[in-house]
């Protein structure tokens, strides 16, 4: 346990490389709460105080998919950019606890991080919390964090094989925040994307989310709540065969450095 | 004729490095979902001014985004590059290098800025609706130079504070939000109205709004404009000293190094 905990501060600190305890303070805390502050009040410019409500919890949603995938995406550029990656490959580390142990920090972040925007949201737009059935609430949001961690680990093994293409990753993310429905109702798309979109993190979730968020009881949300954790378990499943199996094929071609 | 020969070099040098060591091909696809998202939100308005004012700020806040991080973190890359010790040793001054490199991102960024626009027109059908549409170039320009100036003023303080890249994540989207480029500065809560009323972007885009809208006299735009070239002054001269401090701050400790 003690080494799991180490491997997984290990891997969280290295994202510190480029900022120090302040900065990533800041990024963790402050930079979500401007966010939704900049759409709440272009929700409140376009839409009216009511909409930018809606929007604004939704984007929140979208602020915390971005903390982990961004979050996830450097554990893995790290061990490229530092050479790092080689160390590993060759140590008798469980691969499976090395993977999982990614994860460790960066989800309670990625929760605070939810909570900063969530209390922007509050006092910039009002977002009310009176009618909230909280169990659901937060079961909705513990799970939803979960399936974009199963998601951004296979985003994130993504840089391993195309490690100049940095921007890919930022791509996705952003798309994903298009089609989940966390701002544009995903009932807009046509029906072979709405399609797509189900097979997305957050998607089901935000259902569950907005639902609980209005005083929903959980006999009305479970259904959502369990296909997002389903969901999420898909991705981490082939997250982990991929991560088993980039290391398999590192070896063979020898492609571990950035130039490779 | 040598100041627009270093002028010339600092762009090329600029343009090269914001295209990277490998060419990414997603570089300048990554702020469209976000065109799309905004353009979307904008669309649910009934009124042809709040969609016209998102159309035009979209593409100014792509410009603004990647020229607070490129610019404003242009001293940090010279003193990680060392390339710092070349700067200081050459006659150009460093303000000129800093300057150029900010013409250079303003030409970088006009391909996603472009890009973004033209997704924005697309998703909200409409031609911009302006009332005072023979002052809305100025004040775009006018939006153009604040932007260039606000970030100018980040590469020296945040070399000064050794911010390095981890407080940028924070100052980027801060500017953002009180230079009010998706939505007038006076939609802000009082005490973010009032810092934003000391950057020069917030009184730009004021201009903007008022060219847009014509809730205001002509002379008043014109206002708007003299107090934004007023506040980019102060900038500007901030900056210029800060720029002298850092070099002086260089030359006296002698250092130069990453560490």
């Amino acid at each position: 346990m003690k080494k799991f905990i180490i491997q997984a501060w290990s891997i969280y600190k290295a994202r510190l490389a480029w900022t120090n305890l302040t900065g990533d303070f800041m990024i963790i805390f402050l930079t979500p709460a401007i966010m939704v502050v900049i759409y709440a009040l272009l929700g409140k410019f376009a839409m009216g105080t009511q909409a930018a409500q809606m929007l604004a919890l939704g984007f929140s949603l979208q602020l915390m998919q971005g903390t982990l995938i961004s979050g996830l995406n450097w554990s893995y550029s790290n061990e490229i950019w530092s050479g790092t990656l080689s160390f590993l490959y060759i140590s008798p580390v469980n691969r499976f606890v090395n993977f999982i142990s990614r994860s460790v920090f960066q989800y309670p972040v990625a929760l605070l991080s939810l909570t900063s925007s969530l209390f922007a949201a509050r006092s910039i737009v009002g977002l009310n919390f009176r009618l909230v059935n909280w169990s659901g609430f937060t079961t909705a949001i513990l799970v939803i964090a979960a399936a974009i961690t199963g998601f951004a680990q296979l985003l994130g093994l993504y840089t391993l094989v195309f490690k100049g293409i940095q921007s890919f990753v930022g791509l996705i993310s952003g798309i994903l925040g298009l089609l989940t429905g966390c701002i544009i109702p995903i009932s807009v798309f046509p029906a072979p994307i709405r399609e797509l979109a189900k097979l997305l993190p957050i998607t089901n979730g935000l259902f569950a989310v907005r639902a609980s968020f209005t005083g929903a009881p959980m006999s009305a949300i479970y259904g959502y709540i369990l296909r997002e954790a389903l969901t999420g378990i898909v991705y981490f499943l082939i997250a982990a065969f991929v991560f088993r199996y980039i290391e398999l094929w590192a070896k063979r071609t020898g492609a571990l450095s950035v130039e490779s | 004729m040598n100041q627009l020969r270093a002028i010339l070099a600092a762009v090329i040098l600029q343009i090269k490095q914001s295209r990277g060591r490998n060419f990414d091909p997603f570089k300048y696809l990554v702020p469209l979902p976000g065109a799309i998202v905004f353009a979307w939100i904008a669309r649910q308005s009934p009124d042809p001014a709040v969609v016209t004012y998102v159309l035009v700020g979209v593409p100014l806040m792509a410009i603004s985004s990647a020229m607070m991080f490129n610019v404003g973190s242009s001293l940090e890359i010279e003193i990680r590059g060392g390339t710092m010790e070349f700067a200081l040793i050459s006659r150009t001054q460093v303000l000129t290098v800093l300057i150029s490199k900010s013409i250079a991102q303003v030409i970088t960024s006009m391909a996603t800025a472009l890009i973004s626009l033209a997704i924005v027109f697309a998703i909200v059908h409409q031609f911009l609706a302006v009332v005072y549409s023979g002052l809305l170039p100025f004040s775009l320009l006018l939006a153009l130079l604040s932007i260039m100036v606000t970030s100018l003023f980040f590469s020296p303080y945040l070399f000064l504070i050794r911010g390095g890249g981890g407080l940028f994540a924070v100052y980027g989207p801060f500017v953002t939000a009180l230079s009010g480029f998706l939505f007038p500065t006076a939609t802000l809560p009082k005490a973010l109205y009032f810092i934003a009323r000391a950057l020069p972007n917030s009184w730009a885009m004021d201009a903007i709004w008022q060219s847009i809208r014509g809730n205001v006299t002509e002379w008043q735009v014109v206002l708007s404009w003299g107090i934004c070239a007023a506040v980019m002054l102060i900038w500007f001269t901030v900056t210029y000293f800060m720029v002298k401090v850092v070099e002086k701050r260089i030359r006296v400790t002698g250092d130069l190094a990453r560490y």
